[in-house]
């Protein structure tokens, strides 16, 4: 089994868009975040990913959740993991959560996109640098650190985005517990003096 | 082996003509293929797929109406209507020409079954695509959509030699007649035993009539049953049964191979890849698009004792050169 490269990301989703077309599915477009998307516009070092996160579906220029993925989405990015030997549901939307739709994405992340296309019926717009460092920060936050942390350190963030950031991940998840994580994790990265202006 | 997508359906449509001219020289037909194929024939797989592919070669076509029309009583058209079905082979508007020209004959009355009315034409198009259209054309062929030539038959066609172990199916349907024990005595002589379901899909029958059948084969003493839990299993005593290898060739009766499902198959393969899309796909979508057309019937040719070759086919990372050099090897061995 292959971990995506960049080159074999680039590969499974042209061989996904160009299923589209030769099965006569409708139009998608995805948005994507995480590891495929640093892969993609290469924002950090790192050389592979396991999966494709897609975080939400762009609908008549409206940005919604992208659940549930339509059953022959699911046969078409079947069919590319078994070609191309990729990870079990390479294509997926655990991150796209209800909750990240409820209390609201970063501000202007729609503007920010950069749009690829993998043939005439797949467009990808992955999500800028500052956006990944929003989501990255509350996911090292809510998920005690890993990958989404050495992502984070990865795409070395400003004093002022990281604050950005962790006030944005407040409108996520409001708890005492989260705060008490979050500070941790600045003072962590050596942005203890942020944790006065939260 | 390389091949080009330009020529992927020949690649495909060679070999496979030429397994059509063994088996109909085998039931025969006149002239080309002195070969003599070892496995038995399934007469009514036969012509559904010759309506797909014969057109690929006039003469073939030809000498296969000219066979059908001195000998096609002994095709079971309500087996042919049954497999056709269940398997969407053959193609029915070149079958309902073949009937509205044999039903002239009141010897073959069945062939009514496959020449009602055809629907509306939207256009007429060349029975034989490689070849020009001259002046004059059949009106029958016409009206169901084909131009061809008015058909000569030549009548050199010879019934089935009995001699022969691929013609075992029409064997046994002259000493039983044309219902479905021929094909049941025919199953159960290819293998060890078998369950009334599981002869019955394999024949193209239905359950209920082979159940009977299998009951009163029993009654003879010339097939033995046993019962496993719920299941009861039925066997030839095929020392009962050595007078019917009239053949020199080989010591054993014919291999029973699942030729509907096959030609099935191999008229999927060709339909994809006769698509003009497909020569512009990527290679790995074509090797998935193959896939996919394969899958479900390599399953069921699994379950049916293909098992080598198809465990090779549907591998994954296999490229459209490697699937049909694969099939064209698979074809030329069927006959072995």
């Amino acid at each position: 089994m292959r971990k995506l490269t960049a080159g074999t990301l680039n590969q499974a989703l042209g061989l996904l868009g160009e299923l589209l077309v030769a099965r006569n599915h409708p139009e998608q477009h995805f948005v994507v975040c995480g590891g495929s998307s640093l892969l993609a516009l290469g924002l950090v070092q790192r050389t592979t990913t396991q999966d494709v996160d897609i975080l939400g579906k762009i609908e008549a220029n409206r940005l919604v959740s992208p659940r549930p993925l339509p059953a022959w989405l699911r046969q078409a990015a079947d069919d590319v993991r078994q070609q191309l030997d990729l990870p079990a549901d390479w294509l997926n939307t655990q991150v796209a959560d209800e909750t990240l739709f409820k209390c609201g994405l970063p501000e202007g992340l729609q503007g920010r996109l950069t749009p690829r296309e993998y043939g005439a019926r797949l467009l990808i717009s992955f999500i800028s640098r500052r956006d990944q460092i929003f989501l990255k920060l509350h996911a090292a936050v809510d998920r005690d650190g890993g990958r989404h942390l050495q992502d984070l350190v990865d795409l070395a963030p400003t004093a002022d985005e990281l604050l950005d950031a962790a006030r944005w991940t407040r409108t996520q998840d409001p708890s005492e517990g989260f705060l008490f994580n979050l500070r941790a994790l600045l003072k962590h990265l050596g942005h203890d003096p942020l944790n006065a202006q939260l | 082996m390389t091949l080009s997508t330009l020529s992927s359906k020949d690649a495909l449509r060679e070999p496979l003509l030429e397994l059509l001219w063994q088996q109909w020289s085998a039931l025969g037909v006149s002239g080309h293929d002195t070969s003599r194929p070892q496995a038995m024939i399934d007469p009514e797989a036969l012509v559904l797929v010759s309506s797909v592919f014969a057109r690929y070669d006039a003469r073939l076509f030809d000498e296969m109406f000219d066979w059908l029309r001195a000998n096609g009583t002994w095709i079971n058209v309500q087996r042919m209507c049954r497999l056709q079905k269940e398997h969407a082979l053959g193609d029915a508007s070149i079958l309902g020409a073949l009937a509205a020209h044999l039903t002239d004959d009141s010897a073959h009355l069945k062939w009514k079954a496959l020449a009602k009315r055809p629907g509306a034409i939207s256009e007429v198009r060349p029975l034989f695509p490689h070849l020009p259209v001259l002046n004059q054309t059949d009106e029958k062929f016409k009206a169901w959509g084909w131009l061809r030539p008015p058909v000569d038959h030549r009548g050199l066609s010879r019934p089935p030699r009995p001699d022969q172990s691929a013609t075992f199916i029409l064997k046994l349907r002259a000493l039983f007649g044309r219902q479905s024990r021929a094909e049941v005595l025919a199953w159960l002589l290819a293998h060890e035993s078998g369950h009334p379901a599981q002869i019955a899909r394999e024949t193209g029958y239905f359950r209920g009539s082979i159940q009977i059948v299998l009951n009163e084969l029993e009654l003879s003493g010339h097939i033995q049953a046993t019962r496993l839990g719920r299941e009861k299993r039925f066997a030839a005593r095929k020392e009962h049964w050595r007078f019917l290898q009239t053949w020199t060739n080989d010591g054993d009766f014919p291999r029973w191979l699942p030729w509907p499902v096959l030609f099935t198959l191999f008229k999927r393969v060709h339909d994809l890849v006769d698509q003009p899309a497909f020569a512009g796909y990527s290679a790995d979508l074509q090797a998935i698009e193959l896939k996919r057309v394969m899958s479900p019937l390599s399953a069921r040719l699994m379950d049916e004792g293909c098992v080598t070759t198809f465990t090779r086919l549907t591998g994954s990372a296999n490229s459209l050169g490697v699937i049909l050099a694969e099939l064209q090897q698979l074809i030329r061995n069927l006959n072995e």
